[in-house]
């Protein structure tokens, strides 16, 4: 595969990630061969970028911790028991129906989430932006979010330093060693919110200074997010290329064995 | 000071400013009580990345020494001065402060025994008011409205800036700003200060004032810094720094008068 | 770890993703054909402002607020957002942070992208946007009147980012609605105190440092006598309502929702302890906790809508 640059038209890529994340999303609850396929692509298709499965698997588990939101289904459900009994003062069950949710949406969700991963190590964060710049995200929402990403690390950085000077600054008190969260709740809060209000002042100077140089060049108003690079010649036959494979992929939902 | 009074609203419970007189204020509150000493050994330290930043240093300081840290970018500088204040810890080694060991246990103590002056004075200001800053470490310290009253003023009147509390730290010019960033560690009464590059970006007349501050501060100095007149003029001690290791430890006039050592480690 | 409500993909049915997918987009073309101009004063570009803001939003989410030992909050910032660039040019932002966030952090998913737009981006800063207004200008309109509203919205958007985010949850299958929304409105309502200091702290920040940046935004509004009373009858009622709907759903009031909190924050280590009141067969007595919460989400969107159409209609005039 070719290697991710600004200069390339990302539109077949950010196409790819979308029909292949929504054909994972459409399988239905229990398809863990669908699924063990939809992994297989992405591990295969990480491997010709380069990428090893087990660092791909490791980016996946970033969306573990939401599998709270799905941990009731699996004690509320009253289908398919698979075990009824009391925990301490606690009466419990576990019902298969609710399990098979939850594991599937675990499962689809580390899937997609290493997809996404992929999509970034096709396409740099810019020619995504102008790849959605040319699939119609309208130029407002493009060229801020380019300059979001471009500034992004910038003040990232600003707010990692202040919190750093805040931290050196957070003595206990006199005689305590250990750490000791100081003031009161509201003064907490109030400290919070003033990193807040002066990184904003920060930032909104920022854009001044980056107006004024765009001004000194003879910028009127907006910015140009770039020129568009020369449109893939082969992009419709990739686009039919994944959609046969997403049919593929939501076919063997329906027809391969559930569990 | 009619603004004090207005100040006072925002924190009641405060003492009346008659009660908290200038002459008054220049009282024992920041006498620092620990030694000042700095003991370092074996220090190595990888950020997570796998970087490399510290390569086995070992430095014992006493209090109230006057030290420079030299060294080009990328040194190891910056790394070694935020152990001090346990910001980083070691990967190997062990580093004390005041009699204490950098640790889980000690932490609380340490932040406030060793002053981080930050290069810009931006990322420490972050307060509607002067006061307010410097109110911030003794505040999270838990002292008495009083105790912190005084703090501050003392702290304040120390750097000189006692006619700036009510005003806002971003209004102010780089030189005010870095005197009250050194305002709010010495309200902490630390026994250690460390700066970052404190004569960056001051004109001639507020760089001869730094030095002049530095030079009435009674507490152990570590200063990192590219200008070597700075630290000719205030530092009696230097070390060099190159790729984590200390290269050479030595009187200021000594090293500053060596070329050689100056070229081969990016100094000169 | 805290309870986020970045949803990633597989949590959400394809059918209720592509709704959202569609009403998002509906909404934010609006939004871009309404932004000719931001709030914020002094500077003359506005896309500039915008990324650079985007950026600032992205990075002041960093800034942890410490509650108690090993808890923090933070700030989503959607009302903050809305505050200073105008509800609509605010919406663009916390859309494309949330839209970076999925591609460059993974942060949310992508077919799930709509939604979770739709849910802090469009009712967090839109609809807390046009809230904020009718309470500041309820109050009066001053500077403090206005980030006071700001504070109150800021709550409320979080309260109800939370609160559609389990509905679609659950109209996916994914949750157990009856179980799901007392818990996560109930965490959000702790959470979203934490959002609603913050914000006020940070204007009050703001408008005391640098008034003259905050000259042109959120003016006071001259709104008849009448209209004040409205609106602040409006939205009386609508905390009323959530507020009674908090103290009915869940009996064991904040010391449960406290036992949930700490539990979230425990992380996955005691999956059980979430339900130790809500054991199973309790179905019966749950239906009334589910009518309860759908009527205090119709209350609320019908707040935000009315709302909405009321800031509109003064824009126009």
């Amino acid at each position: 595969m070719e290697p991710r640059g600004v200069g390339r038209d990302a539109r077949a890529a950010v196409i790819t990630t979308l029909a292949f994340v929504t054909a994972v999303a459409l399988l239905p609850p229990g398809s863990y061969v669908a699924l063990l396929l939809a992994w297989l692509l992405v591990t295969f298709a990480g491997a010709l970028l380069g990428i090893s499965p087990g660092h791909l698997a490791r980016r996946g588990l970033v969306a573990l911790p939401f599998v709270v939101a799905a941990v009731p289904i699996v004690f509320l459900r009253n289908d398919e028991l698979l075990w009824a009994g009391s925990v301490g003062p606690l009466t419990l069950q576990i019902s298969g129906a609710g399990l098979r949710i939850a594991l599937t949406a675990l499962l689809k969700a580390w899937i997609s989430v290493q997809a996404s991963v992929l999509l970034l190590a096709l396409a740099s964060p810019p020619s995504i932006v102008t790849a959605l710049r040319r699939m119609r995200l309208p130029d407002v929402i493009a060229t801020s979010a380019g300059l979001t990403i471009r500034y992004l690390e910038l003040l990232r950085d600003e707010a990692r330093r202040m919190l750093r000077a805040r931290t050196a600054r957070s003595a206990s008190p006199v005689g305590v060693g250990r750490e000791r969260i100081g003031g009161t709740i509201a003064w907490r809060a109030r400290t919070t919110g003033n990193l807040v209000g002066s990184l904003f002042l920060r930032a909104y100077s920022r854009a001044q200074r980056i107006e004024e140089a765009a001004a000194s060049r003879g910028a009127t108003g907006s910015l140009s997010v770039g020129t568009l690079p020369v449109a893939d010649p082969r992009l419709t036959i990739k686009v039919v290329g994944v959609l046969v494979l997403v049919l593929v992929l939501t076919l063997a939902g329906v027809l391969l064995p559930r569990l | 000071m009619t603004d004090r009074h207005e100040h006072l609203h925002t924190h009641p419970g405060a003492p009346l400013p008659h009660s908290h007189g200038h002459d008054h204020a220049h009282d024992a509150p920041l006498t620092p009580t620990g030694d000042g000493t700095i003991a370092i050994s074996h220090l190595h330290f990888r950020y997570p990345d796998g970087t490399e930043a510290l390569r086995g240093m070992d430095l014992a300081i006493t209090g109230g020494e006057k030290v420079a840290l030299l060294g080009q970018n990328g040194a190891g500088k910056s790394t070694l001065m935020l152990h001090l204040n346990g910001i980083h810890r070691p990967t190997h080694g062990t580093v004390h402060v005041a009699g204490m060991q950098v640790s889980n246990e000690t932490i609380g103590r340490v932040r406030a025994e060793v002053g981080l002056v930050f290069q810009d004075p931006d990322d420490q200001l972050f307060s509607p008011t002067v006061w307010d800053d410097v109110a911030f470490g003794p505040t999270h310290m838990g002292l008495t409205p009083g105790a912190i009253h005084d703090r501050v003023e003392v702290a304040l009147a120390a750097v000189g800036a006692l006619d700036l509390a009510q005003r806002a730290p971003m209004r102010l010019s780089i030189g005010q700003r870095k005197r009250v960033a050194l305002a709010t560690v010495l309200a902490m009464n630390p026994s250690i200060l460390v700066f970052d590059e404190p004569s960056a970006g001051l004109d001639p007349r507020g760089r001869r004032e730094l030095i002049e501050l530095l030079q009435s501060l009674t507490q152990t100095l570590i200063v990192s810094t590219h200008d070597l007149e700075l630290a000719r003029a205030a530092f009696p001690r230097s070390i060099v720094v190159d790729r984590g290791v200390i290269v050479a430890d030595g009187s200021t006039s000594e090293i500053l008068g060596n070329r050689e050592l100056l070229l081969a480690h990016g100094l000169a | 770890m805290y309870p986020q409500l970045h949803i990633p993909d597989g949590f959400l049915s394809p059918q209720i993703s592509l709704l959202l997918w569609v009403a998002t987009a509906v909404l934010i073309g609006i939004a871009v054909r309404k932004t000719s101009r931001t709030d914020v004063r002094l500077i003359a570009s506005q896309p500039i402002l915008m990324g650079v803001l985007g950026a600032f939003i992205f990075a002041a989410q960093m800034f942890n607020f410490p509650v108690a030992t090993g808890t923090s909050g933070h700030l989503l910032g959607g009302v903050l957002a809305g505050y200073l660039l105008g509800p609509w040019a605010g919406t663009i932002v916390m859309a494309t942070v949330i839209g970076i966030q999925a591609l460059l952090f993974q942060d949310g998913g992508l077919l799930v992208l709509g939604a979770n737009i739709f849910n802090m981006g469009i009712i967090g800063t839109l609809g807390g946007s046009f809230v904020a207004r009718g309470i500041g200008t309820a109050l009066g309109g001053s500077r403090s009147a206005t980030i006071l509203g700001a504070g109150v919205a800021a709550w409320l958007a979080v309260v109800a980012a939370a609160g559609f985010t389990t509905l679609q949850l659950g109209l996916s299958g994914t949750t157990n609605i009856a179980v799901g929304l007392p818990a996560m409105l109930g965490v959000h309502a702790l959470i979203g105190i934490g959002e609603a200091l913050i914000t006020v702290a940070a204007l009050t920040f703001i408008a005391q440092t640098a008034p003259d940046i905050l000259a042109g935004v959120s003016a006071p509004r001259k709104a008849s006598p009448v209209r004040r009373l409205a609106i602040g009858v409006v939205i009386a009622g609508g905390v009323a309502t959530l507020a009674s709907f908090f103290a009915s759903a869940d009996p064991d009031g904040l010391e449960a929702v406290a036992e949930e909190l700490g539990f979230l924050d425990a992380g996955l280590s005691a999956p059980f302890e979430l339900f130790p009141d809500y054991t199973i067969p309790g179905l019966d007595g749950t239906a009334s906790t589910v009518v309860a919460g759908l009527l205090g989400m119709i209350v609320v969107i019908g707040v935000l809508l009315a709302l909405g159409r009321l800031a509109r209609s003064r824009t126009k005039s």
